[in-house]
């Protein structure tokens, strides 16, 4: 073993620079849309215009004429062969769901629909064949509404005869997990408080940065896909499912992945399409979307109306709380689209000690582009609308935010706690992380700031909002998915393979796409077998290599991922117990590992990890009928969820005149157990709470009445820039996790989740003063100056007559304010 | 010899057979050079971003950022472009790229390549303000006085401006860490090769006539030149900087038959100051006109930080902002307010155009076929309050709602003289003439002032859209002028802004 001086002292606790960085940030890597093999053809696809019509005929003629065309498909050149989408996770028994072609056949159900792929040798030919398809369509009217959809209105689907695909409930009283709600909220009725509210969860899009490519080689024993996904083991499982391909046929590689957040989770309509054009060709076949096309045909998020009853005694104390969901599914069901509501059923009463409780989710179809996961998936819903019921509730018993929710959390003594909903929370410590965010905000100086400004009637008023937030992450124990009638388990595998020079190759089941697994996978396995960081190499995305996976989403990669590591490197220190034993001719019972060597209790005899893995690989002296091998595998089920916490405040400005807002400090303390990587971390933090941000303020996906997605662009769905952000107060206080090896919580969702409830809150507590109590998302400065004036308390919707973002004579449309060509196209 | 080649990374790239069509990004990532990316193909994420060697005051040459997506790879004929790639490498990174990577501020790592480029540029801005401690090697101190209107910009510590990356998109950093790198950026080392680079004169735009495939590009060499291509091809195109363009030439396929690049021409690109007025090329890019006019005119000095990003002004012009007419564009707004006046050319002749008399309907104007803008003036005698109020949902890089430009004289108390621009309206920018008549000879006081709010409130014929509706616009007119009041109340007003 080399000793080197200046390392730290274990790796984990270690701000790593990251081992991905110099490859990414040079732009020396492997994206998808990089590669390039011999006879590649291209794929554009002809989407419908309409959000619901009948396709009477399609000629594409035209298209096969024109330069460089090799094919064009159809849906009725596939209707036959292409199977249909799969949806993982049906929630009741009698769920509805149309069927769900790649490749549109006789309707289309939302505007982006596929309804051709033209195949070309060049992808700017295949796109301009692409305008050359002639479609017609009987338009049919659209479900775009989710209230009137759920009244059945118009129905996206008219075979299924309602527009309701589920409605799934869970009561505490019948659960058995606690009280009756009804009960509850009786009696507050006489002589307690009962707060009803209807919340807004807008329709958001992950927008993630790199658009999906896809890249099919058919050419080989085995067909590789390569994918700018999540999930390849999924797009494996699937790519055979759906289309009868023996899954030993099938190798798929997820390279160098560019953001997903939930969006890329999924096994999609693109894939399969490309994999049936590389068959069709016999030629390998590449699909990169357009950002527009990632918009409108990439699943969108939340989306959902909540009605909410808080039931509470007069001094506060919450008695119970009912939860009454709508949620759009969009045209299909994706891979887990009905089970997102699901994710939050068990987190409405997030922290507190909520006797009672009772939720039911309707999921209701709408001839608008699918949802499903999307950061969070689930929870910040369920965050957002009890964290700004607790502000309400505070107003009403006339106390401090903070104070009230003290008053109704678990304390830290209980724990580990039992919820309403029948989940264990393991560890946590709400006081302490609300004290450390308290100090660190200066929230005393800013309530009294908050008080002069009210009373010198400043036109820009503060607020301060609240948010003491927790989630269930780290998906997740198999038996609770089965429980859940999701489809598939919840563990992961990993393998860690002892090479003969020393170095250590660990094989993920997780996919990264960006949080740096193979910088946090080194930490942990370079402390766990005393090896040096730089020796460990991190493999992953590539099913021929991680062959056993369920890949990354719902902050599980550490909690889950990093844990079958663990288990499978402990392993390997067994094996090498054994060899070590032998060599230094000591009991196996007398050997002890540590820092990388392997020493006979009581003595100064050692082996070295790296002789002994030479020892291993030679084979020349080992035990008796050992096998010449300190390979191991480990595939690890968690027995519970990951339950990490915080507390965020958030301080707004508000200009009461424009309705214009300005963050002025966040602090986020947050409890996410033993930390691997501060740097990491951090950036999970950060990036997460922005895109809550972003939630409460700026993005919608907003659509016109003819159902087109209005905000179809970068320039229209405005994901925050540099400018729009501040610097924000990272810090955490640790409670670790028991349910893991290093007392580990999920990280990466935690940020969005709790970050949207505070924004709004403190906007809500800027203006409350002057009458409002409610300002729907996203905080635009239209809806909040609309609010102030009374002329509606939720800012209500502002799309009219919207005009498609490129549309011939759409008078508000510049794309960047500042066009530099003279005269131009128009 | 006549191979048309762009410089990249220090290697000639040849653009024969190249179409007017294909992107400068399109061009690089069929070489190979992925680390610029597609990643929305109008200007808006910056994945795109590489740097340029422009021509810089001194003579020399500054690397600027542009995004690559947008304009034709033959308008980069005979220039020399550096990608992330040519900045450093794995194992010898740039020290951009080594902040960046110590910073944390690389996750998917998608964009940052294009993260890479603008904080390259704003790292080798010879006039960025150092600080004393860091490794300030003296360079380009000697500009810091006369470039410290900077200073009302939003500096980091290291005197980086913030606008750099105001067109850039990241979504998994919360970009706190991306700024933490751009704050820690001391000074290029003495033997930096690209510090170093900026003491040779930047390479020009070879003239160029290509026809590919029936689409023709041409670079004339003059204004007379290009004036007798447009009136021979009606059809013909002109371009400067491609930031409308090719939004168009990517996402609605448009495809003209003959492209006429004129962002080079030397008639479009004077910067000339004579005792009456302020004259700026047509094709002088937003970027060097703020810098040339170092706030000597306070009115665009407030709009420029205001206009798109600085990855845009890097690119565009303000005769293509007044040649497409947009009338939610923010430059006519503040140019009205200042009484500008355009020079028409054409193979007729010149002809002067208030900008006030320019625009005739949505998207038209008073320039006929084969005509174009080719300067840009205004008086040099500055107005003594200005102000540009942008109503947007994001600070930067967003679409106005609502754009105001106010040029106002007080003499005694009294407004003497307003100008009052507005973008996003009515379905040209316009003059808010009936609010300047009742402001003129008003008593610059609140009651006043909430008189003259409701008139201008009424200016226009704003329109309902996804961004905001017609009561909001309608609303913040009034307002805007409004907060004028309250930033210029009498006990300040007369003051300097």
């Amino acid at each position: 073993m080399t000793v080197v001086d200046d390392r730290p002292a274990t790796e984990v606790g270690s701000p790593r620079r990251r081992k991905e960085d110099a490859r990414l940030i040079v732009g020396r890597t492997r994206w998808t849309d990089n590669l390039t093999l011999p006879g590649m053809l291209h794929l554009a696809m002809v989407r419908s215009p309409y959000a619901h019509a009948r396709i009477t005929s399609v000629d594409a003629d035209a298209a096969r004429q024109a330069p460089n065309v090799v094919a064009v498909l159809t849906g009725e050149d596939v209707k036959d062969i292409q199977g249909g989408l799969p949806c993982a996770w049906p929630i009741t028994p009698d769920q509805k769901a149309p069927t769900h072609p790649s490749i549109a056949v006789d309707r289309v159900a939302f505007a982006g629909e596929i309804v051709a792929v033209v195949i070309a040798r060049s992808p700017g030919e295949a796109r301009d064949a692409a305008e050359l398809v002639d479609v017609e369509y009987d338009e049919l009217p659209a479900a775009l509404e989710l209230k009137a959809a759920a009244a059945d209105q118009t129905l996206a689907h008219p075979d299924l005869g309602t527009n309701t695909s589920a409605v799934w409930t869970f009561d505490s009283g019948a659960a058995g997990t606690g009280g009756d709600v009804e009960a509850a909220i009786s009696a507050a009725r006489d002589g307690g408080i009962v707060i009803e509210r209807e919340y807004r969860q807008q329709r958001l899009i992950p927008a993630f940065m790199e658009p999906r490519s896809f890249v099919c080689d058919p050419t080989g024993e085995q067909l590789t896909i390569w994918s700018s996904t999540q999930v390849p083991h999924f797009v494996r499982i699937f790519t055979a499912a759906v289309l009868g391909i023996p899954e030993s046929k099938i190798r798929v590689i997820a390279p160098d992945v560019g953001g997903g957040f939930g969006g890329k989770l999924q096994f999609t309509p693109e894939e399969v399409i490309t994999v049936l054009a590389a068959r069709h060709t016999g030629k390998p076949c590449k699909y990169t979307e357009t950002r527009s096309e990632s918009l409108v045909s990439a699943h969108h998020g939340r989306d959902q109306w909540q009605k909410l009853t808080l039931a509470a005694t007069a001094d506060g104390h919450v008695t119970g709380l009912k939860v009454e969901l709508l949620a759009d599914m969009g045209a299909y069901l994706g891979l887990v689209t009905p089970g997102v509501p699901i994710l939050g059923a068990f987190m409405f009463n997030a922290i507190y000690t909520f006797p009672a409780y009772h939720f039911t989710c309707r999921n209701v179809f709408t001839n608008k582009t699918w949802t499903d996961a999307y950061r969070g998936a689930g929870r910040p819903e369920a965050t957002y609308a009890i964290e700004r019921l607790m502000d309400e509730l505070a107003v009403e018993v006339g106390v401090d935010p903070l104070e009230i929710r003290e008053r109704n959390w678990i304390r830290h003594e209980q724990f580990p706690f039992t919820s309403v909903c029948g989940l264990e929370y393991d560890s946590g410590n709400y006081e302490a992380a609300t004290a450390r965010a308290k100090e660190l905000f200066g929230y005393d100086d800013l309530r009294a700031e908050q008080a002069r400004r009210r009373a010198s009637n400043d036109p820009v008023q503060l607020g301060i909002g609240v948010s003491t937030f927790t989630e269930m992450c780290g998906l997740a124990p198999s038996r609770v998915l089965g429980s859940l009638s999701y489809a598939a388990g919840g563990w992961e595998a990993a393998s860690v393979r002892m090479l003969p020079t020393g170095k250590v190759e660990v094989v993920t089941g997780t996919s990264p796409h960006g949080q740096g697994h193979e910088t946090a996978w080194s930490q942990i396995v370079a402390d766990r077998l005393g090896v040096p960081f730089e020796d460990v190499e991190v493999l992953h995305g590539d099913t021929q290599v991680a062959h056993k996976g369920l890949d990354t989403y719902g902050s599980r990669s550490l909690v889950v991922g990093a844990e079958a590591v663990i288990r499978a490197a402990d392993k390997v220190i067994e094996k090498a117990r054994v060899v070590a034993a032998h060599l230094l001719e000591a009991s196996v019972e007398d050997i002890d590992f540590a820092n990388g060597s392997f020493t006979v209790r009581g003595t100064d005899s050692a082996q070295a990890m790296a002789e002994v893995v030479w020892a291993a690989f030679s084979a020349h002296n080992l035990p008796d009928g050992f096998e010449p091998n300190l390979d191991s595998e480990a595939t690890f089920d968690p027995v519970s969820f990951s339950f990490p916490h915080g507390t965020h405040l958030c301080a707004m400005e508000v200009d009461t005149e424009t309705g214009q807002t300005t963050m002025r400090k966040y602090v986020a303390v947050d409890d996410i157990g033993t930390i691997v990587n501060p740097l990491i971390v951090h950036g999970q933090v950060h990036g997460g709470i922005v895109q809550g941000v972003a939630q409460a303020l700026w993005e919608e996906a907003v659509y016109d009445d003819a159902g087109t997605l209005v905000s179809g662009s970068l320039v229209d769905y405005t994901i925050p820039s540099s400018a729009d952000t501040i610097s924000l107060t990272v810090d955490q206080t640790t409670s670790p996790s028991t349910t893991n090896t290093l007392g580990t919580k999920g990280v990466g969702e935690a940020g969005a989740i709790a970050s949207t409830p505070a924004v709004v809150n403190a906007i809500v507590d800027a203006v409350r003063h002057l009458g409002v109590n409610d300002i729907r998302m996203p905080c635009t400065p239209e809806r909040v100056w609309t609010a102030i004036r009374g002329a509606s308390g939720s800012g209500g919707p502002s799309t009219a007559a919207a005009a498609s973002h490129l549309g011939a004579g759409a008078p508000n449309h510049d794309p960047d304010s500042g066009a530099a060509t003279q005269g131009g196209a128009q | 010899m006549a191979e048309l080649s762009v410089t990249v990374n220090g290697m000639p790239l040849p653009l024969d057979g190249v179409a007017p069509s294909v992107s400068l990004l399109d061009a690089l990532r069929a070489q190979g050079l992925t680390g610029a990316k597609e990643g929305c193909a109008e200007g808006e994420c910056g994945a795109c971003s590489v740097l340029v060697a422009r021509p810089a005051a001194d003579g020399g040459s500054q690397w600027v950022a542009v995004n690559a997506c947008l304009p034709p790879a033959l308008s980069y004929a005979g220039q020399e472009i550096v990608t992330a790639e040519g900045l450093g490498s794995p194992g010898d990174l740039h020290p951009v790229q080594a902040e960046l990577a110590h910073r944390g501020g690389s996750q998917c790592g998608y964009c940052t390549p294009g993260f890479v480029c603008s904080m390259a540029a704003e790292y080798y801005r010879p006039d960025r303000a150092g600080l004393e401690g860091t490794e300030a090697s003296g360079v380009g101190n000697d500009h810091q006085d006369h470039h410290n209107h900077h200073d009302r910009h939003d500096d980091g510590p290291n005197g980086f401006d913030e606008h750099a990356l105001s067109g850039n998109l990241c979504r998994c950093t919360g970009y706190r860490p991306i700024m933490d790198a751009a704050h820690a950026l001391g000074r290029p080392a003495a033997d930096d090769p690209f510090a170093a680079r900026r003491a040779q004169a930047a390479p020009e735009p070879v003239p160029a006539h290509v026809s590919v495939a029936g689409y023709e590009y041409v670079r004339p060499e003059t204004l007379a030149e290009a004036l007798d291509l447009l009136a021979a091809h009606p059809d013909a195109v002109p371009v400067a900087g491609s930031t409308d363009l090719g939004v168009v030439t990517n996402l609605a396929m448009y495809r003209p038959q003959m492209l006429v690049a004129i962002d080079r021409l030397p008639e479009l690109r004077t910067l000339r100051a004579t005792d009456e007025r302020i004259e700026i090329g047509a094709a002088v890019t937003l970027s060097e006109a703020e810098s040339w006019l170092a706030g000597r005119v306070p009115l665009l000095d407030a709009l420029f930080p205001q206009f798109a990003s600085r990855l845009i002004r890097n690119a565009a012009t303000f005769g293509g902002n007044l040649g497409t007419a947009s009338p939610i564009g923010d430059g006519a707004p503040a140019l009205l307010a200042l009484d500008a006046t355009l020079t028409l050319a054409s193979t007729e002749g010149t002809r002067e155009v208030a900008l006030s008399d320019y625009f005739t309907g949505y998207r038209q104007t008073v320039r006929r076929p084969g005509e174009l803008i080719a300067t840009i003036s205004v008086p040099v005698a500055q107005p003594g309050m200005v102000a540009f109020h942008k109503i947007a949902k994001r600070r930067y890089d967003d679409i106005s709602s609502v754009a105001v430009a106010y040029a106002i004289d007080i003499e005694g108390g009294v407004v003497t003289r307003a100008r009052i621009g507005l973008g996003g309206v009515a379905a040209t920018p316009l003059r808010a003439l009936a609010t300047e008549a009742a402001l003129t000879g008003s008593a610059w006081t609140e009651a006043e002032v909430d008189r003259v709010a409701e008139v201008l409130a009424g200016e226009g014929t704003p329109l309902g859209d996804h961004r905001a509706s017609e009561a909001y616009r309608r609303a913040m007119l009034g307002t805007s002028l409004r907060k004028l009041y309250a930033e210029h109340a009498p006990a300040t007003t007369g003051a300097a802004r």
